[in-house]
């Protein structure tokens, strides 16, 4: 049963993935700047020096001089087999790139999200079994700060403190020089806004649920309080948390692609960056097709997960 | 026959904004082993709020039981110490609640629910629970019992929910079962089902039943022993066919002749008798005033009544009742 539902997501995500695809490559398409002069090595003042009959032959080389459609369809057919192009300014292979850089974001993201899992999980927990109480209120104030925080100065702060200092995290650098003590501040940086998030739909779902009849009945079971709030209060309270967390998945590769930017780390959100400032359209193409790709599984992944937690949605 | 379970001058009170709402105020009643005791009175009238009182089952804050006892075996529930309450709830006294709709977890299955209270008070293994789970299914008419283990409550309909709360009440093989209006959310015809089933697993395991409603036809149907509450006090009690035979609080009566009949319905060729009801409501518990609590609603008041509250009294063997006036009231 969960087999076929599971296919049929499957077939559903493809025009999301189509979509993403089309945008990914509007996207590069309507950066500004000429990507042929940026192919060029040149920037915007050596415009006026180029030889048009130059600028036309290297336009013509990349394929740009061709309608829109063509390239979107030649550009698509590619991509569907892996073959983003090749960077224009670093004449290496975008998918070569992107997947040299995916590893480091994947680990990022990895990290920021079970961190901000288990702590938005714990505090919200933690604040609805002692609502209106001390522990409630600190809880509260954490989540508070962390939803109003942006993440790149929270990053910039983290940096200050945790780096410069008290030097106990490198300021910047990759996990192969530094290993787990390079993702540490990146990971807290990120990791506040998701944690901060779910706290709080943790607490207002949890306390809802609490308030339920079903929660008297598991009490007059005479059921630990431990089991009372674990197992019939967090399994009914959790579905909307795994709404917020997939959404926040997705989410997080904005803050990780300024955050990687501030401490350096070869991710997918450097790359994109550099990309933009370069004009490079088709890294930017490849990095946004990837994001988006991730994105799309990771919502199949949160649907599918929802299934397995609530049995009423089980068609 | 001794108790098995004993309320003495028991008071549960919210606090609220406006002011401290006596639910339960000053409520004594006892049960005895193997019998059923009917609890009756309007919503409002603190007849749940006395039955969640013994468990200890009313969120503090805002509620609190301030005073009296709760006497279960000679044990006082009001003071036990958190573990020892938890020890009895469910193993020796068990509840049913109103809405089965929402009582049960949606997420568990039925089978696991069941298994609940045996794995915590008998210390049974998951698969002997199991075992047992499927044995009071069986013993609750749910039929396909060994499927049905594996199912949700969203899957059963109200009845079956309803026989499942039954079922995990008695699992553990209880003294005493609470059954908080246990049919009222249910069809008419389900209604009577789930009363024979209480009646007969009551007869059949000994267990002593408080049976709370605000159904004097409930009553009538399963009932040894009769307690009216109104306002958060006893105002009446008798056995069934006493208080049947000759009420001796206003309150009992016109809650009796609120039942609507088929006689009276169908009297004088189709000009149905107007049905008839006491007029008003329960007085809000945060306000009350000197006197008796029902002298607004009450057809006999007299001044007496406004400015001093009756005491209980047994007007015959066994039968108490709060009131000035001398019964018949027509």
């Amino acid at each position: 049963m969960l087999r076929t539902v599971l296919l049929r997501r499957l077939l559903f995500s493809i025009p999301t993935l189509l979509g993403v695809a089309t945008l990914a490559f509007m996207l590069g398409h309507m950066s500004p700047g000429d990507p042929a002069i940026a192919a060029m090595g040149l920037d915007l003042e050596g415009y006026s020096s180029v030889e048009p009959e130059e600028l036309e032959r290297v336009r013509e080389e990349l394929g740009l001089n061709k309608p829109i459609v063509v390239q979107y369809v030649g550009w698509l057919t590619r991509a569907l087999q892996g073959d983003f192009g090749t960077s224009y300014v670093s004449t290496i292979e975008v998918s070569e790139l992107v997947f040299e850089a995916l590893p480091t974001t994947m680990l990022l993201l990895v990290m920021t999200m079970s961190v901000a899992i288990v702590v938005g999980i714990s505090l919200g927990i933690v604040s609805a079994v002692f609502k209106g109480r001390r522990a409630d209120y600190i809880a509260r104030m954490i989540a508070i700060i962390g939803v109003s925080t942006p993440t790149f100065w929270f990053a910039l702060v983290l940096m200050l403190c945790f780096a410069v200092a008290i030097p106990i995290f490198p300021v910047n650098g990759s996990f192969d020089e530094f290993g787990w003590k390079a993702m540490a501040l990146p990971t807290m940086a990120i990791a506040l806004h998701p944690a901060a998030l779910i706290a709080r739909m943790m607490r207002s779902s949890m306390l809802e649920v609490l308030s339920q009849d079903m929660i008297r009945t598991a009490t007059a079971k005479g059921l630990s309080k431990w089991r009372v709030y674990m197992v019939h209060g967090l399994r009914n309270a959790i579905n909307p948390v795994v709404t917020v967390i997939g959404f926040q998945f997705a989410n997080l590769m904005g803050g990780a692609v300024a955050v990687e930017f501030i401490f350096s780390l070869p991710g997918l959100g450097s790359l994109l960056i550099e990309g933009i400032y370069e004009k490079d359209i088709l890294v930017i193409q490849g990095a946004v097709l990837v994001i988006g790709v991730a994105f799309a599984l990771t919502n199949l992944l949160v649907d599918l997960l929802y299934m397995i937690i609530d049995p009423r949605i089980r068609i | 026959m001794s108790p098995v379970l004993e309320l003495k001058n028991l008071q549960t009170h919210f606090e609220t904004r406006s002011g401290t709402v006596r639910a339960v105020d000053g409520v004594s009643y006892h049960v005895n082993q193997g019998e059923t005791l009917g609890v009756v009175g309007e919503s409002g009238c603190g007849k749940s709020v006395t039955s969640l009182s013994i468990l200890r089952l009313i969120p503090n804050p805002p509620g609190k039981i301030v005073g009296g006892s709760v006497l279960f075996e000679g044990e006082d529930l009001t003071q036990v110490p958190e573990n020892r309450i938890r020890a009895i709830r469910g193993k020796e006294i068990s509840m049913i609640f109103q809405e089965p709709m929402t009582s049960l977890n949606p997420m568990m299955t039925v089978g696991n629910q069941i298994s609940e209270p045996l794995i915590r008070h008998l210390g049974l293994t998951k698969k002997d629970a199991l075992d047992r789970a499927r044995e009071m299914l069986d013993l609750v008419h749910i039929p396909d019992s060994k499927s049905w283990l594996s199912g949700y409550p969203h899957q059963m309909s109200g009845g079956m929910r309803q026989r499942v709360m039954i079922a995990m009440a008695l699992a553990c093989d209880p003294k005493v079962l609470i059954a908080d209006e246990p049919t009222t959310a249910l069809d008419v015809t389900i209604q009577g089902q789930i009363l024979m089933l209480i009646k007969e697993l009551q007869e059949k395991l000994g267990t002593a039943v408080v049976m709370i409603t605000h159904d004097l036809g409930v009553v009538a149907e399963v009932a040894d022993r009769v307690v009216v509450m109104y306002a958060g006090r006893k105002v009446e009690e008798a056995d069934i066919h006493t208080l049947f035979e000759r009420p001796r609080h206003p309150y009992t009566v016109g809650l009796m002749t609120a039942i609507p009949r088929l006689d009276q319905i169908a009297e004088a060729d189709g000009d149905p008798e107007r049905l008839t009801e006491i007029p008003g409501t329960v007085p809000l518990l945060s306000e009350l005033q000197p006197g008796c609590a029902f002298k607004d609603r009450c057809a006999f008041a007299t001044e007496r009544c406004g400015q001093q509250a009756p005491a209980l009294e047994e007007k015959s063997k066994g039968h108490w009742a709060a009131c000035w006036h001398e019964a018949p009231f027509q």
